[in-house]
């Protein structure tokens, strides 16, 4: 008996042994190891999507924003009753009951049912999943969608976002690792069966916003130029067009293209079209750029050498070498300033005989040719400027001087343009104003950096040409009724494949600001190779008018809103009698 | 067990349990305040969005093509319209005052 008991209390004493044992290996050797591994069992860290910030127009209009949405994901494998899953996804409005039935029978891994589903349906739906007990098979995660509602007046300029939330054209694309904001997490306990729960202390790390871009750009000019240029390229069928609209302190206003695109739906739509053309396209200019050698000639020490003598282009062509330099329109004996005023190629082409190369590519560079202007965009053009050595060739200095044989950017043009309007003082146009990132100010465009390009009398006489050419010459369709209008045209022959300019396709140009007493918008357009116009005249012309006057329509209600808004305020507190408002308002 | 040992006992895991029930409670009501606070959280983010988006529709509705079709009829905009055109809608008076109201709502 007591043999027995004994080895009653030995078995006893070896099992509390092995016992206390292991109780001493797990919570004083192997501690960390099962805490490692309760943890993985009962807890689950969420991640929180960090906000991509948002981008706004020079009045705080959203162009791109977030919307809460969810995405569902399925693993088919796992789902019990595959017929009664297709019926709840179909009863929430996603898909029809047959096509989610092939859905669920084709795959059989973890795939991507749906994205972007509105954020209350997604919800609701995740709480009938529990419910149902399909909790296990399907997975419905937050997720966020960018959303652009200004559609196709910006995506030049904002572009787009992938699947993945990664920029991938415009601004979007540019200023990506900005913009994307950074993920964080919130710990969750799980419970046996597998549903979560939030921790009590909820233990979470928040996730970081992106910053905010703030845009120089209207969204109403840029749908006010979008709407006439669509205008102008479809009426001369034209294969495509372009428009920059710059105000007087170098803020671009508008950067458009047509044809567009719809952000929202860029998967529908060519990949050519993502891109700034009046940013990243080089051409040649043609007459636009004689802009150049008529400020060089008026900038040179010995100016009166250009302005003082008339220039006899009546034969209708020069020989240079065994090539011959036209003119477009016969023309007589005409004076500096009526060269510019008639677009005469030879006019140009007989400056260049006297100018100096090396002053004239100075001049060239000073007005922001041949460099990217940094504003931002992915994949700006630099164009091409050849250097002084080059222009020593006779004909090629020629035809340089008239716009053929080198190339720009439409942005580029309306700079140098801009130029002028500012008496001779280059700034270079900007689009972001600045970037915030919570209440921190990443950068400010508030001091912006110029220089004296020509001189402010050069300027001012350039004005004058550039004038009489919209009340006079080659412009007079981009007139505008009690505004003085400056600019200038240009009809570029665009180059064959096969070497040599076609005697077909054009590339058209008007490049003009107003009013010259005190310059408020710098316009460039360009329409690309239109059917039904022969010159920029017929083609870019009435865009620049139409834009322009609506410009100015614009500026005047907008100062009515104000009056409007000043006399519905202060009106009704008595400080002002609506009579006496009335008579401020400037029309 | 002695009773004395038995009577001394009985309070004591009683105690302890009433400890671990209310720790139960209480962290069933920690998770409980938790999970509302998520969700007003969610509510309210929601709220800011629906919000915006309104805000976004009016700023539409007074978007300059809008007031221009307004001026060129020349009926809510006398002072940009030809001088016949001087009456005043209570629709155009309202507009200003319909920013400001979606201004409020944003923040």
């Amino acid at each position: 008996m007591r043999r027995r008991r004994n080895i009653i209390e030995l078995f006893l004493i070896v099992l509390w042994g092995g016992i206390l044992f292991k109780l001493f290996s797990v919570q004083i050797l192997n501690w960390r190891h099962y805490q490692r591994m309760a943890a993985v069992q009962h807890f689950t860290k969420v991640k929180l999507l960090g906000e991509r910030g948002k981008i706004y127009d020079r009045k705080g209009r959203v162009l791109a924003l977030n919307r809460s949405c969810t995405s569902i994901r399925i693993l088919p494998k796992w789902v019990r009753d595959k017929d009664r899953l297709a019926t709840l996804l179909a009863d929430f409005g996603l898909g029809t009951f047959s096509a989610n039935r092939d859905f669920l029978a084709r795959d059989k891994g973890l795939f991507l049912f749906k994205r972007y589903i509105d954020y209350n349906t997604g919800d609701s739906l995740r709480k009938v999943l529990v419910k149902e007990r399909f909790h296990n098979a399907t997975l419905v995660n937050d997720d966020y969608e960018r959303l652009y509602p200004y559609g196709e007046f910006c995506a030049d300029v904002v572009g787009f976002v992938g699947d993945e939330g990664c920029g991938l054209a415009g601004l979007e694309w540019a200023f990506n690792s900005l913009l994307a904001g950074k993920p964080g997490w919130v710990m969750m306990q799980k419970d046996a069966i597998g549903y979560s729960y939030p921790y009590p202390n909820h233990p979470t790390k928040p996730p970081e916003e992106g910053a905010e871009l703030h845009l120089t750009i209207d969204a109403d000019i840029q749908q006010v130029c979008y709407e006439a240029l669509k205008k102008g390229v479809n009426e001369t069928e034209a294969l495509r067009g372009s428009v920059v609209v710059l105000d007087s302190s170098g803020a671009i206003l508008a950067i458009v293209d047509y044809p567009g695109y719809d952000p929202n739906r860029f998967f529908d739509y060519s990949a050519e079209l993502y891109k700034a053309n009046a940013v990243t396209d080089q051409f040649e200019p043609g007459s636009s750029f004689k802009l150049v050698m008529c400020a060089a000639a008026l900038e040179s020490a010995d100016s009166e050498r250009f302005t003082g003598r008339v220039y006899d282009v009546s034969s209708g062509f020069i020989s240079i070498g065994n090539r011959k330099i036209k003119d477009v329109h016969p023309n007589g004996v005409l004076t500096f300033d009526s060269v510019f005023i008639n677009s005469s190629n030879l006019g140009c082409a007989l400056m260049s005989f006297d100018m100096d190369p090396e002053f004239y590519y100075s001049v060239a560079r000073r007005l922001g040719f041949g460099e990217p202007i940094g504003v931002g965009l992915p994949n700006e053009g630099r164009g091409k400027l050849d250097s002084p050595k080059k222009l020593h060739n006779r004909l090629r200095f020629a035809t340089i001087s008239f716009g053929q044989g080198v190339t720009v950017t439409l942005l580029q043009l309306a700079a140098a343009y801009l130029c002028i309007a500012r008496d001779g003082e280059y700034v270079k146009p900007y689009l972001v104003d600045s970037i915030k990132k919570g209440n921190r100010v990443i950068l400010k465009q508030d001091r912006r950096e110029t220089r004296q390009a020509v001189r402010t009398q050069t300027a001012e006489r350039v004005k004058g040409i550039l004038r009489r050419v919209v009340e006079h010459g080659t412009g007079k369709l981009a007139a505008i009724a009690n505004v003085s209008v400056c600019g200038k045209t240009g009809t570029a022959q665009k180059v064959e494949p096969w070497g040599g300019y076609s005697s077909v396709r054009s590339l058209m140009t008007f490049i003009g600001f107003f009013p010259i007493e005190r310059p408020r918008y710098c316009i460039a357009v360009l329409i690309d190779e239109p059917k039904r116009a022969r010159f920029a005249a017929g083609a870019a012309c009435p865009v620049f008018k139409e834009i322009g006057e609506r410009l100015l329509l614009k500026d005047r209600i907008e100062l009515a809103v104000d009056n409007w808004a000043k006399e519905e305020v202060l009106g009704k507190v008595g400080f002002v009698e609506s009579g006496e408002e009335n008579g401020k308002t400037a029309f | 067990m002695s009773g004395r040992a038995g009577r001394l006992g009985i309070p004591i895991v009683a105690v302890l349990s009433i400890i671990a029930l209310l720790y139960l409670a209480l962290h069933s009501w920690n998770i409980k305040l938790t999970k509302q606070l998520v969700e007003s959280e969610r509510k309210q983010k929601l709220a800011f969005e629906k919000a915006e988006s309104l805000e976004i529709e009016l700023r539409k509705l007074m978007s300059f093509s809008r007031l221009e079709s307004l001026a060129l009829k020349g009926e809510h905009f006398p002072q940009v319209s030809p001088p016949d055109g001087s009456r005043r809608s209570e629709e155009g008076r309202r507009m200003p005052g319909v920013l400001r109201v979606a201004s409020d709502i944003r923040h």
